[in-house]
């Protein structure tokens, strides 16, 4: 590899989790620096999705969009990511300003990339500016050299591909040979063409004997890569992972590690069984309660569905007997694989591949195009991952596009080929037209909220209509919420996960609050009250799990057996005591569950201030399209009409009841959005907020966040020193 | 009277069927009907701690009155990833 720059040093110990360095890098100026953080950075930003806004709330500011130069694109671990003895520990997360929502946007992935740059010295990396050309970041801390590389070429299949030229790149690093030492991150060339570009992490799986694959994968942090012209990051180092945290208690990690891997051998075979069929089980479940996306999620289930249940992948595809897991010492082992499945489309068909997946959301982002195929499914979640394409926006727009076509908005000709429902070939051509930047894929790749306005424009000038009132029949159903597609699924039916979507900081993405069972199928939140402080609640848990570099699966998808015992068996008690004893003995001190919930309360509030900034943070970004309250259209509701008519007839109670069923329709919607504003108004007071989702002052004073800067921006919201609390 | 117990993922695994058609007395109440379950299927996991009792996909009490056609079902705790 041509190197541009480099630099030597002395990687930093890790101690109590952190090593209390950031890499800065800028590949426009070709600058490396090492900066060592103040004392009391990791006590008020904790780490992984803390410090990547806490650094982008300080380096950018409102007018920094997804291409400018002084956008940062932040790596960044947290401090009990990387212990083999807890389960779920090879957590990162990216952070960036999307090309999709123009705010904050976070990612969670695994892999081993963060626990390796943890051990080459940094909790973080920060890669800002935008180089001329494609280059490459090594990080080696065996050598204790950071360089810059010229980004290799390896012929143009290899160069495209994500997971192509990562292998090629590793091998080519390390003399040809794959190793469990070394771990990197890439994207290919769908993150140069659409705006849902993803970041690969890949690590050596031995008992494979490939690289696999786990994915950052909403808000387009690859497009964020490729444009500022990095290609890839290798990491390396040969230090143990076994206590590399250094804990201050060292018994202690291993006493919480234990009792959680035993929660999980024991409860997991019993219950999801995501260590045999990954989150394909998820499928089975989501198609029963009529949650599963189907034709852009217009219904929740489907006859063919069975098709697409965890027994096909199993016996068909999914490799059997080997305890996979995106890191080490995790026993819930989640991450399925599947070897030599052979392509049958595409520019590389007649190719055998590993397939990492599918996981449950890339099953429902095909399901929701009206495809229940498995084949093409083990396709797509590859090709998705080759070019760097975001399996769910990628299906989303193309379901958005697909109902355009059922509606007359979009004809063939204006595509230039067949794009109706269950069309697999349309599907595919539009997949790789996406990933090449070509045809048709243009507008594909803008995503759905940029989609909907071509649409909307072409159509309004075609048939000389308003192009307002377009829009508004096309928002109905454009599945975006910020600018962020949907994830997998139908909320129609819950009015607690139509928050937990709406009210998502990053935009609709179920990591923030997934509430849809306990709300809609076990009724454990049936107040507006209760949804409330559930979606205060699990927001703030969740967004401590990004924080410290840890997977959220086996504690919220393995359920103790002495939760049912407690007041909310939903919240888990029993098992996020074992997350704050690792904690307590990783860092040092005394934290209780509530104290690490007001952690994440500061996290979760200076991500509302970046919102604000850039314009997306207050209620009117917080409201959800129709499509996700209820049928919004006359179809949707007949598929249910006697689901909807009990529904509406409770609803009523002694009121008079539409006689037509058009009537009882509008009345159905008009239930439904009211419903929604009540609980942004609970959600609102719960969370300390004024009625338009601006923080109080004293909100944020609570949490140290109240200062100059952020006192001038609730200023431009009208809010000041004087303003009450909502309740008042 | 009949009442059909739905058997999903795992359970569908372990009983090798989707479907039980069992015919019954007017008084038969859930708590019973999963008695009867756990007898036929003593491998299936059915304990408070792993599923949720649901009739007609509704969550329901063990002592509820099962009527004719209900469809009996058992659900896990799901979280969401």
């Amino acid at each position: 590899m041509k190197i541009l720059k480099s630099i030597e040093y002395k990687p930093a110990s890790v101690q109590g989790g952190y090593t209390d360095r950031i890499l800065q890098v800028d590949v426009g100026s070709q600058n490396i620096s090492i900066v060592t953080l103040p004392p009391d950075f990791k006590d008020r930003y904790i780490g992984g999705r803390g410090y990547a806004l806490k650094l982008i709330w300080d380096s950018t500011s409102k007018e920094t969009r997804y291409d400018s130069a002084e956008n940062i694109l932040v790596m960044a671990s947290g401090p009990l990511c990387g212990d083999p003895r807890f389960p779920g520990s090879g957590k990162f997360i990216v952070g960036t300003i999307s090309p999709l929502t123009d705010t904050f946007i976070d990612s969670n992935v695994g892999g081993h990339y963060a626990p390796i740059l943890k051990l080459c010295g940094f909790d973080a990396l920060a890669v800002s500016g935008i180089s001329r050309g494609d280059v490459v970041l090594i990080v080696d801390g065996d050598e204790g050299t950071i360089s810059i590389a010229e980004a290799p070429a390896f012929g143009e299949d290899i160069d495209h591909g994500a997971l192509s030229y990562g292998e090629a790149l590793v091998k080519e690093f390390s003399n040809g040979d794959l190793d469990g030492n070394i771990a990197a991150v890439t994207a290919g060339v769908g993150s140069c063409n659409a705006r849902f570009g993803i970041i690969n992490s890949l690590f050596y799986d031995k008992r494979r004997s490939r690289l696999r694959a786990k994915q950052a994968g909403r808000g387009g942090t690859g497009t964020v890569m490729r444009h500022k012209g990095l290609k890839a990051v290798i990491v390396r180092s040969s230090l143990s992972r076994v206590q590399g945290n250094n804990p201050v208690d060292k018994e202690g990690v291993k006493q919480a590690g234990s009792s959680l891997k035993k929660v999980v051998s024991q409860m997991d075979p019993q219950q999801l069984r995501l260590a045999s069929w990954g989150t394909t089980g998820l499928v089975e479940y989501m198609n029963k309660f009529h949650i599963l996306p189907v034709n852009n999620y217009q219904y929740g289930n489907h006859p063919d569905a069975p098709e697409t249940f965890a027994e096909v992948f199993l016996d068909r595809y999914l490799s059997k007997n080997i305890p996979d897991g995106c890191y080490q010492g995790c026993n819930l082992a989640c991450a399925k694989g599947a070897e030599n499945i052979k392509l049958t489309r595409g520019p590389q068909e007649g190719r055998k591949v590993g397939v990492d997946g599918p996981e449950y959301e890339t099953i429902g982002a095909v399901t929701c195009m009206g495809i229940f195929d498995p084949h093409f499914i083990m396709e797509y979640n590859w090709y998705c991952d080759e070019y760097s394409l975001d399996s769910i926006s990628m299906g989303v727009t193309t379901s958005f596009l697909m109902e355009c076509v059922q509606r007359g908005y979009l004809s063939t000709e204006d595509i230039g080929y067949d794009l109706s429902w269950g069309n697999i070939s349309g599907a595919d051509h539009l997949l790789h037209e996406t990933a090449r930047g070509e045809g048709f894929g243009r507008i594909c790749g803008l995503g759905v909220h940029r989609a909907k306005r071509w649409v909307a424009e072409q159509h309004a000038t075609k048939m000389a209509v308003s192009f307002e009132e377009v829009m508004t029949e096309l928002s109905k159903f454009a599945m975006e919420v910020k600018g962020l597609e949907f994830s997998m699924y139908i909320t129609k039916e819950s009015l607690a996960q139509q928050g937990g979507y709406g009210f998502a900081l990053k935009g609709p993405q179920h990591d923030e609050a997934w509430l849809i069972f306990i709300d809609q199928v076990y009724k454990e939140i049936p107040s507006f009250e209760m949804k409330a402080a559930a979606l205060k609640w699990f927001p703030l848990i969740r967004t401590w799990f990004n924080a410290v570099g840890l997977c959220k699966l086996p504690w919220i998808d393995v359920r103790h057996p002495e939760a049912a015992k407690t007041r909310n068996p939903a919240q888990n008690m029993p098992t996020l005591e074992y997350y704050a004893k690792y904690l307590n003995s990783t860092v040092g001190g005394q934290k209780t569950v509530q104290d690490i919930l007001d952690d994440s309360e500061r996290l979760q509030l200076l991500q509302k201030l970046i919102n604000l900034r850039q314009g997306k943070g207050t209620r009117s970004s917080d409201q959800i399209p129709l499509r996700a309250m209820g049928p919004v259209f006359f179809n949707e509701y007949e598929s249910r009409a006697d689901y909807y008519d009990e529904w509406l007839k409770e609803q009523m109670g002694e009121k008079e009841y539409p006689v037509n069923a058009v009537g009882r329709h509008r009345m159905i919607m008009e239930i439904r959005q009211e419903a929604y504003q009540r609980l942004c108004d609970a959600v609102y007071k719960e969370k300390g907020y004024t009625l338009e989702a601006v923080p109080l002052p004293e909100t944020l004073e609570r949490f140290g966040l109240l200062d100059h800067e952020s006192l001038a921006l609730l200023n431009e919201f009208g809010v000041g020193l004087k303003e009450k609390l909502v309740s008042n | 009277m009949t009442i059909s117990v739905n058997f999903c993922g795992l359970q569908r695994k372990l009983t090798c069927t989707e479907e039980m058609k069992i015919p019954l007395n007017n008084k038969t109440r859930v708590g019973d009907m999963l008695h009867y379950i756990k007898t036929c299927y003593p491998e299936l996991p059915l304990s408070e701690d792993v599923v949720l009792v649901m009739v007609n996909n509704q969550v329901t009490s063990l002592d509820q009155i099962l009527k004719t056609d209900d469809k009996i079902s058992f659900i896990p705790h799901i979280g969401g990833g």
